[in-house]
């Protein structure tokens, strides 16, 4: 972002909370439950005449108002998209004893309108990625489209292009590869492009290391659910279609996630109601390539994984409940030196 | 009638005072002006729908003559017709078979047929579901929505889809179950909504958020004085909801994934997901609908294909439906427009917006007079169905847009009502149990206290739309 933000002449000041060597961060207001973009165009040579102002984020911050999300990796989304909500039940539903045992629950994230899982998101309040994608152009980018065509912020003199800004070619004619790329709009073409990204190559051949069976034993994997199968699916792994049926391409994807949301208590909650999801719970983040990643937890609040497991941990207070994962880092924390050590090398190789 | 007396008459009615006699001699006057209204009221009559050919239907003016074409494959997939193992299969839930089967009068993109189309599709092809109780020859094709989770106590709101591919010679094997009903309306646990019209969509989506609010903004007095407010419903992005009874669609796009699989059980790009997952009914790949990557090596007829695939088509359809066209104005109907103004439905069914620029020219600055202004207002008790959605509750319904209601056949959400007069007397309801007073009320005793040659004026006007 320090690279963007003054881009063209912007005139934006960099909120406090970016720092060059922290996470990117989305702010949301608790009061609206709302992304409130962190720029504008305003300033820039190619913005003429916009004098649109940043959101006030130190009154928001000062108010307890202020509350942040870090990028989700989209590795292998595709296939997270289509697995089956009776799939995702019956997980839930499997090893009751030993779940409430540690006082695990968890719940998907529903849908009322046709009563489908969610599974997107930091608290999966997103069905697919086509919509995903959609809704991050709008507000990530204000990239009007099909989905979402009106401009957040219709302020005079900041609205330069007719809406939507992304939309059907319909004046693409050549149906043929690879003009008819470009007759879809950019929503699909990026949702398309994460369709296609393949699941995290981990470093380690799973269900053989020391660390994995500690990960399974302590009772990370309840909810960090090592894998699923997807159903049929009419995009093949080549890229092409499966339309002239039968074609049987189900793939066992490894994201350690139950796809569920569960609470975790008032040290991670942050008042955010998403769907069903309410301030203090979380969707099981998958945690394939977290060998790779710079950033945990939903904020983005430590580089350091062992500080991430550790913030699982939490009591209850008046607002909340305790965090579900408690019984298991207790676990974590009893275990010896060296087989905790065991399951950080785990988790650094997938 | 009395139905309606007594709740009106109970507001009336309060505790004597020190002004006892002078509120009294107010209480008399205002009950013989009820008398009258009752009487008056009684004689507006609806004249029915609009006889003549449709006036809704066609392609918006100034297309390109690409678009034009387009227009005719995007509403064939409009048109076409599921079954359980064509690419775009049909079930294992659905409620029809094709968008237009219920989208239907008085042309495709309407709303429900005089004689209900659900008749002919319940136990197609061998299909072995009954038929739910409220689906009658003569009734509106409805949805069937359950405000509660099982508890009886959780909101939830889902759609319970009508019927299975069970049965049918296409889906061997499947034994998929419809949901009981009985049950559900035993349990108080079922309400319905019937198809609404999808004319001149793509203009309603088009225009600005800034436009609505400001509209809201205006007359807010008058407003305040009848007991009129209402608000928006705001989509995860942060711009106004307005599809759908309570405004809880951002898009045709994401409105048409939605129903695409709810209504037919097609999954898509936007709705991967089969609703019903009874295993031996699931019977293609997912999702159904999808990109063609390899629209080449398939060697599909681009035209009808691509991007045929129904999630931009499907839209790219009710965008390109030209608004209803109203019949021209008379002195009757013109008087009754003036009243429609002065008793004040029009602070509510806002005669028109105009959309901003966009992308598409011929949707680009078009007046759309859609007697809507995209709020949702609360309606009382008496049209509550107890449905969360979005910030939408369960008294509060989107002022619907009265664009071709002129040849509308059913009325209300729930398609209660063929009569005009009676959907419009729908709209006042006292406070009772958990909701308050419908808004409208303050406007229908506005109504109700007209002269008869005016309400029929109103009613007339109405059905010139």
């Amino acid at each position: 972002l320090f690279t963007i933000y003054t881009l063209n002449g912007a005139t934006n000041k960099m909120p406090s909370f970016e720092t060059s060597g922290g996470p990117v961060l989305v702010p949301m207001f608790v009061s609206d439950g709302m992304v409130h973009q962190l720029f504008t165009v305003t300033g820039r040579t190619d913005a003429s005449g916009c004098t649109l102002s940043q959101p006030d984020f130190t009154t928001a911050a000062a108010a307890g108002n202020l509350v942040f999300r870090q990028p989700i990796p989209l590795f292998g989304d595709g296939f997270i998209d289509i697995i089956r909500d009776s799939d995702i039940l019956a997980n839930l539903n499997s090893n009751l004893a030993s779940k409430q045992a540690l006082g695990i629950g968890g719940r998907p994230n529903i849908n009322h309108a046709d009563n489908l899982i969610m599974r997107f998101g930091w608290k999966a309040g997103v069905k697919s990625l086509l919509e995903m994608a959609a809704l991050e152009a709008q507000i990530h980018k204000g990239v009007t489209n099909d989905f979402f065509p009106n401009e957040l912020d219709e302020t005079a003199g900041c609205v330069f292009n007719p809406v939507p800004e992304d939309g059907n070619n319909y004046d693409v004619t050549d149906r043929t590869q690879p003009a008819r790329d470009q007759f879809a709009d950019d929503v699909h073409n990026a949702a398309n492009f994460t369709r296609l990204l393949d699941q995290p190559v981990p470093a380690v051949a799973l269900g053989t290391s020391v660390g994995q069976t500690q990960f399974n034993n302590v009772g990370c994997v309840l909810c960090h659910t090592q894998s699923f199968t997807t159903p049929n699916s009419t995009t093949l792994a080549n890229g092409f279609n499966c339309r002239k049926g039968p074609c049987s391409n189900p793939v066992t994807i490894n994201p350690f996630s139950d796809f569920v949301l569960h609470h975790m208590g008032p040290c991670l909650a942050d008042g955010i109601v998403d769907g069903d999801a309410q301030g203090d719970e979380w969707r099981t983040a998958p945690l394939w390539n977290v060998g790779q990643r710079g950033f945990f937890l939903h904020d983005g609040r430590t580089r350091d994984i062992v500080a991430a497991i550790q913030a699982h941990s939490c009591a209850g207070n008046a607002t909340y409940p305790p965090s579900e994962a408690n019984a298991v880092i207790a676990n974590f924390n009893a275990l010896t030196a060296a087989n905790q050590q065991a399951l950080v090398n785990f988790l650094r190789k997938l | 009638m009395r139905s309606k007396l007594n709740p009106q008459w109970n507001t009336r009615m309060r505790p004597f005072t020190r002004a006892g006699m002078k509120r009294l001699a107010l209480i008399v006057a205002l009950c013989c002006a009820y008398a009258m209204v009752v009487w008056a009221q009684s004689q507006a009559v609806d004249p029915g729908p609009r006889s003549g050919p449709a006036a809704a239907g066609g392609k918006i003016a100034g297309m390109t003559a690409n678009q034009s074409t387009e227009f005719i494959s995007f509403k064939s997939l409009f048109g076409e017709v599921n079954d359980p193992t064509q690419p775009f299969g049909l079930g294992p839930g659905f409620d029809s078979i094709s968008c237009s089967n219920c989208h239907a009068f008085p042309a495709t993109g309407g709303s429900s047929p005089a004689s209900n189309p659900l008749l002919n599709v319940y136990q197609l092809n061998g299909a072995t579901n009954t038929l739910p109780f409220f689906i009658t020859s003569s009734a509106p094709v409805v949805v069937a929505r359950s405000p509660f989770q099982a508890d009886g106590v959780t909101s939830d709101g889902h759609v319970n889809q009508l019927f299975t591919i069970a049965g049918r010679s296409d889906a061997a094997g499947c034994t998929a179950v419809q949901p009981d009903f009985a049950s559900l309306a035993a349990a108080n646990n079922l309400i319905f909504r019937q198809t609404t019209p999808v004319f001149g969509s793509g203009l309603m989506e088009l225009i600005q958020n800034s436009d609505i609010i400001a509209n809201m903004n205006a007359n807010v007095t008058l407003k305040q004085s009848l007991g009129i407010s209402g608000h928006t419903n705001i989509a995860r992005d942060g711009t106004i909801m307005r599809f759908g009874w309570k405004a809880q669609a951002r898009s045709l796009a994401l409105f048409s994934g939605e129903a695409y699989n709810i209504e037919e059980g097609v999954t898509s790009e936007l709705s991967p997901n089969e609703i019903n997952q009874t295993p031996g009914c699931v019977i293609n790949a997912f999702p159904e609908d999808h990109t063609f990557f390899d629209l080449l090596a398939d060697n599909l007829p681009p035209a009808s294909e691509y991007p045929g695939e129904p999630p931009s088509s499907l839209p790219n359809f009710m965008r390109f439906l030209a608004a209803p066209t109203p019949v021209k104005p008379n002195a009757d109907t013109t008087n009754g427009q003036t009243q429609f103004n002065n008793i004040g439905c029009v602070l509510c069914h806002t005669t028109s917006f105009t959309t901003p620029a966009t992308s598409v020219a011929a949707l680009s600055k078009i007046t759309a007079n859609l007697f809507s202004d995209l709020l949702v207002h609360h309606m009382g008790s008496c049209l509550a169905d107890n449905v969360l959605q979005g910030s939408a509750q369960g008294d509060e319904f989107r002022s619907a847009p009265l664009w071709g209601i002129g040849q509308r056949l059913f009325f209300l959400h729930d398609g209660r009502t063929s009569d005009i007069v009676q959907a419009i007397e729908a709209h006042s309801c006292a406070a009772s149990g958990k909701y308050g007073p419908s808004e409208a009320n303050a406007v229908i005793t506005s109504f109700n206290a007209l002269s008869q040659t005016n309400q029929q004026a109103i009613v007339d006007f109405l059905r010139s739309l």
